[in-house]
């Protein structure tokens, strides 16, 4: 009997051990919306906006389409919640994968993000980096790229960033960065397959697009 | 041919009793530190480091003590799905990983290694994986990444230099921007050296989700052609001159050539060596059968059905810097070539003249392990022919220039990107001008054929 418990008590801790990162999420709320290959969501106080590849939707917080426009040259897209303005980073996009391509946007008081990838999904430049924008044009690079970016975010404080593995199906990954030493803080997997794109409101809720199931999803970290 | 076979035996019996104690060490750093599969910039830190190793202990024959791993915080990527890259696959127990890759740790080990390499010994060093950049080809930064901590060029050439006592460095970079480690005023080149870096001084080094995860392109080009497979097990040939090795020469031209390659690998050769230097110090030649000059450069080396055929310019050396020159059975020389053995350190010429440009044919003790050696060494190496191009990119006019002198006869091609050739001289000249005004932009390759062999360049045009 002792040894039947002892060995339960083993599964249990290893099970807990194995388990970890993903316990370090909680999902909130899912939101099925009618949407798919969407890149990117930015979460206002009354109102989502999503960018799909041709098309940038503003959805109620119901998930009901209220208007629609041209995605054209927008490149990303961010939310300032104490101005509460959309921002977008407008450029062209490259057909040759060797070039660079600028992708999300992150605004904070003293700073602007985006991601500049050099390359593609399966094929990518070392020099790939999240960089400072000034004005129009990159300033300088924030930290090079891991993995394949699925959306940024920032406060004065952090950067988050949104990591696609690239294969569907897989968890996503978050990465918090000290915006002022660009130091890693974490790295943990999130609870989203096939997510893309990232923002945060004022109460730390996360919200990201499973592109798998076509869903809003609202999620948090436990502390 | 009964007095040379009693030389041999008389030499070898000297040697054997006055062993020259060589070693060879790799030492591999990657730059970062892996946390989950399948991930660019992250992964590969872990996958390309584990196929380097596994290469140099599987294929090369080094020993696990010899392989000094930093990694991380100095330990092994256990939770990796995927059983390739797991040290279980070849039964190995203990820790790839000997110490984690901040600087201070490695400055110190390269000291202690320092003082344990020795004049005789060989050392691979291989940048398996890491962010590099600079402006110009001068002020290279490479960065540590898992400790978001950058090294100046200057840094890491002393450090390396650390480790001065060798007969043969090898040094293979994997960074954008690493051929700055090439280039300018502070390089990594000397005449003991071979210095592969993944990329232009200018250029991004990339990485590639093939064939089952992310790799850096310039680690599956280089531990496939070494391993003679690619990590699926594909098949992967490099050897182009078919004699079962592959050389530094080999392993630069593979890369460069690859359709997998989006960068151009740059070759750092102070001495004309490539064509010589082998990651694997233990040649095994078989099966060959050449009418050319051929230079080996090994630990060890022997040779099974080794044929070196009739002729003026049939001319083949090994060199051994420790053990042994074996020739086994079917090594043939045909009467008009010529073959060359030695023993010793190639970087001290302590070695004495047996056999130097005669014809000898030593089809009558093929079967006889024996071990040569010559004092005149060097003369080998005073002939080596070093060529200079500039400008690159070139706009009107290509230089090539000679440091040295002779009157034989030299061939220039000229080759553009589609293999086609489009210049051709056959001259005693030396230094050359080469007309590029009316070609068109985009990438040449210069080889120039002489006496010492073939040397390749690659250049842009403009």
């Amino acid at each position: 009997m002792k040894k039947i418990c002892l060995f339960f008590i083993f599964l249990v801790l290893t099970f807990y051990g194995l388990n970890l990162k993903a316990q370090n999420y909680t999902v909130i709320d899912r939101l099925k919306v009618d949407l798919f290959d969407v890149e990117d969501i930015k979460k206002e106080e009354l109102q989502y906006t999503l960018l799909t590849k041709t098309t940038i939707y503003v959805l109620d917080l119901d998930g009901k389409i209220i208007n629609s426009y041209p995605r054209e040259k927008v490149l990303g897209i961010s939310y300032d919640q104490k101005r509460d303005k959309l921002y977008s980073i407008v450029g062209d996009e490259n057909s040759d994968s060797d070039e660079q391509q600028l992708k999300y946007l992150a605004k904070n008081t003293s700073n602007t993000y985006s991601c500049n990838i050099i390359g593609s999904e399966t094929k990518m430049s070392y020099s790939s980096a999240i960089v400072y924008m000034k004005e129009d044009r990159i300033d300088k690079s924030f930290t090079y790229i891991v993995g394949i970016p699925s959306g940024i975010y920032c406060n004065d404080n952090y950067l988050w960033y949104l990591s696609n593995k690239s294969v569907k199906g897989k968890p996503g990954f978050l990465m918090k960065y000290d915006v002022l030493t660009g130091n890693l803080i974490i790295e943990e997997e999130i609870p989203v397959e096939d997510a893309k794109g990232i923002d945060m409101d004022r109460d730390g809720n996360i919200y990201t697009f499973n592109n798998s199931t076509n869903e809003i999803i609202k999620f948090r970290r436990v502390e | 041919m009964k007095k040379i076979n009693i030389i041999v035996f008389l030499l070898a019996i000297l040697l054997f009793n006055t062993p020259i104690f060589a070693e060879r060490y790799a030492i591999l750093i990657s730059a970062g530190k892996a946390t989950t599969d399948d991930q660019f910039s992250n992964s590969e830190y872990w996958y390309d480091l584990y196929l380097a190793y596994e290469d140099l202990i599987i294929k090369q024959g080094y020993s696990h003590q010899n392989v000094i791993v930093f990694y991380g915080d100095g330990i092994d990527f256990t939770t990796t799905t995927y059983p390739r890259y797991k040290k279980e696959l070849h039964g190995w127990t203990n820790s790839i990983v000997d110490f984690d890759n901040a600087y201070a740790t490695m400055n110190a080990q390269f000291a202690n290694l320092g003082n344990i390499i020795t004049g005789n010994d060989e050392v691979l060093i291989q940048w398996v994986v890491g962010h590099g950049g600079s402006s110009t080809n001068d002020n290279y930064t490479a960065l540590i990444q898992n400790r978001n901590t950058s090294l100046t060029e200057q840094q890491l050439n002393t450090m390396i230099n650390q480790i001065n006592n060798y007969s043969r460095r090898k040094i293979l970079w994997m960074t954008c921007h690493a051929g700055c480690i090439v280039y300018g005023n502070i390089n990594f080149n000397n005449n003991r050296s071979v210095v592969i870096p993944s990329s232009n001084w200018n250029q991004n080094s990339w990485g590639m989700n093939f064939p089952d995860t992310w790799h850096a392109e310039f680690n599956y080009v280089t531990t496939s052609a070494l391993y003679g497979e690619d990590p699926v097990g594909t098949s992967y040939d490099a050897d182009l001159n078919n004699d079962n090795e592959i050389s530094m020469l080999e392993l630069f031209t593979d890369a460069n050539n690859s359709s997998l390659m989006s960068s151009d690998p740059q070759l750092g050769d102070g001495a004309n060596r490539a064509p010589r230097m082998y990651i694997d110090e233990c040649l095994e030649l078989n099966g060959a059968n050449t009418s050319n000059t051929e230079m080996y450069e090994a630990e060890s080396i022997s040779a099974t059905n080794y044929i070196i055929n009739s002729g003026t310019i049939a001319n083949v050396t090994f060199a051994a810097s420790n053990l042994n020159v074996k020739l086994l059975p079917g090594f043939k020389v045909n009467n008009g070539a010529k073959f060359h053995g030695f023993i010793g350190s190639i970087v001290f010429a302590d070695t004495k003249n047996l056999v130097n440009n005669k014809n000898n044919d030593v089809e009558d003790v093929y079967e006889k392990n024996y071990v040569l050696k010559e004092l005149n060494f060097n003369k080998i190496f005073a002939n080596t022919n070093d060529f200079f191009i500039c400008p690159n990119p070139v706009k009107d006019k290509l230089l090539i220039k000679s440091v040295n002198s002779g009157n034989d006869m030299i061939q220039y091609n000229v080759y553009n990107i589609n293999g086609t050739l489009v210049y051709s001289k056959n001259t005693t000249e030396r230094d050359l001008e080469i007309d590029f005004l009316n070609k068109q932009s985009g990438i040449y390759i210069i080889k120039i054929i002489d006496n010492n062999g073939m040397k390749i360049f690659k250049i842009v045009k403009d």
